[in-house]
């Protein structure tokens, strides 16, 4: 029973050397290890190895001070500089992520052009729909914010003019941005038909056959014509010597948009889709051209600040 | 032997709030109070004297700008505790490499700072110089909580209050701590007495 006691103490005693040493422990605890400590030889040693560590350690030398550690004033105008670094690092990060989701909307919309209305109206039709845009306004076309307005409102005459400019546009585009989906689509469908199955298609009233199909166009389509635009069509542009054809191609075209939106892009067909561009995209195009430099400004303000914030 | 509570007291509490408000020459004073001690602790933790240059500027700079977190207590705890944290990073940056290994630092800088005191007979300079080496590798081979609590408590002489502070730890886990870690100390000691076959003063 004693032993039991005993070998309790020493363990007690064994734990708390430490603390004893330091008077860190309570006045009951001291006097419990001290009470062991005079009969305990080892707990002695023990005690001593201890003193003499903890002796050792306070003795080792101060290490003298290379130099002082008092912050220059400077330091705390830098620090408000770096603060102003940092509100300006923090509006450019914001920016540049707008930039990039704008961009990467922009860049999506103007592939999902590409492949749903790949037969992109040919322009002076699509010319024709912007008027009827006009009396019906896209809400996206709005959103955009694109020329396409202004476009629809110019005389005709105008309009070879800005179709060179465009296509030039486009194809600066093309370069820059390296799109492989810009490039033209298969045209199989427009070889299948006939000429008299054009005229014929072309001759029928709005309204029958394909054309009953939902008329709802995806946000990013061309704006759809309602049923009476055959007469806009035809009539808006009497002095220009349009073929039988064009016009033709243009009514099949619009009649297969509506279905062709369902993501059968094989099913429609781009007569001439390089050097014919519809003013939407031809906006989509503008418009990424414009945000691609603002991007590229925030970037390199980035980069630079990051690089300025490191120093 | 132990160093009683800050001495400055109400001076000190006035210099850290004229520094809260931003006055530097205020927070300079107090760097002047206590940066010969944060450049000990973070030479002990680092065993390196530039690396411990560093941290210690990191760590005042840091203070500067952390002052407004400080919500009273012990100042030198709070520096210390910002220190030890700044020794740490430097630590894991030497770590991650490894070009210059902080053993073979130790010894040399041991040798080249223990300027021997005129009247140290040179043998017993000599001691001392292998014994400061002795127990900066002693402390290099602890766990890292282990070694700042010894670092704070038996080199600068903090009672376990501050200590607990700077470590933002227990009462009980401090007491812990400086146990286990006197205990590996002195093990150590008297392992490398036994391999050297020395008769030193331990």
């Amino acid at each position: 029973m004693v032993k039991v006691k005993e070998k309790r103490n020493h363990r007690f005693a064994q734990n708390n050397l430490s603390a004893y040493l330091d008077n860190e422990l309570s006045e009951k605890d001291t006097l419990r290890v001290r009470a062991h400590l005079d009969g305990c030889h080892v707990c002695r040693q023990d005690l001593a190895a201890l003193r003499a560590t903890a002796q050792a350690l306070s003795e080792l030398p101060r290490m003298p001070l290379p130099r002082s550690f008092a912050i220059p004033r400077q330091a705390v105008v830098e620090q408000r500089q770096v603060r102003r670094l940092d509100r300006g690092f923090a509006a450019l990060r914001t920016a540049s992520v707008a930039v990039t989701i704008t961009l990467v909307m922009l860049l999506s919309g103007d592939q999902l052009l590409a492949r749903d209305i790949i037969p992109t109206p040919m322009l002076r039709t699509a010319r024709e729909y912007d008027v009827v845009a006009m009396e019906e306004p896209d809400m996206f076309a709005l959103e955009l914010d694109s020329p396409q307005p202004e476009a629809a409102q110019k005389p005709a005459d105008e309009k070879s003019a800005e179709a060179e400019s465009l296509t030039a546009a486009t194809e600066v585009e093309v370069e820059a941005l390296a799109l492989p989906e810009s490039a033209p689509p298969d045209t199989d469908v427009g070889e299948e038909l006939t000429p008299e199955e054009i005229a014929a298609r072309a001759a029928a009233p709005p309204g029958l056959g394909d054309s009953e199909a939902p008329r709802e166009l995806h946000p990013l389509d061309e704006p759809a014509p309602v049923p009476d635009d055959e007469a806009v069509l035809v009539t808006a542009l009497p002095e220009e010597d349009i073929t039988p054809e064009e016009i033709a191609a243009a009514a099949r075209t619009q009649e297969q948009s509506a279905p062709a939106e369902e993501a059968i892009p094989e099913r429609v067909a781009a007569p001439e889709p390089t050097d014919q561009v519809d003013p939407v995209r031809a906006a989509l195009r503008q418009a990424m051209a414009v945000l691609t430099g603002v991007a590229m400004v925030v970037f390199g303000g980035l980069v630079w600040l990051g690089k300025k914030r490191r120093l | 032997m132990r160093q009683s509570e800050t001495t400055q007291g109400r001076d000190e509490d006035q210099l850290v709030a004229a520094a809260q408000r931003g006055d530097v020459d205020a927070y300079n004073q107090l760097v002047l109070l206590y940066q010969q001690m944060a450049y000990n602790v973070a030479y002990r933790v680092l065993g390196n004297q530039d690396a411990a240059m560093d941290a210690t500027q990191d760590a005042f700079l840091r203070g500067f700008k952390g002052l407004s977190r400080f919500r009273g207590g012990s100042f030198r705890a709070w520096i210390l505790r910002i220190t030890t944290n700044c020794s740490y990073d430097q630590l894991r940056y030497k770590q991650r490499r490894p070009s210059t290994p902080i053993d073979d630092l130790v010894e040399e800088d041991e040798h080249s700072t223990l300027l021997q005191s005129e009247e140290e007979e040179p043998e017993d300079h000599l001691q001392r110089q292998e014994l400061g080496a002795v127990l900066q590798k002693g402390m290099q081979s602890l766990p890292e909580d282990q070694r700042i609590t010894l670092i704070l408590s038996d080199v600068e002489g903090l009672n376990y209050e501050e200590i607990a502070q700077a470590t933002m730890v227990s009462l009980g886990t401090v007491k812990s701590r400086l146990s286990r870690a006197r205990a590996k100390m002195r093990d150590y000691i008297q392992a490398q007495r036994e391999l050297d076959g020395d008769q030193g003063r331990l």
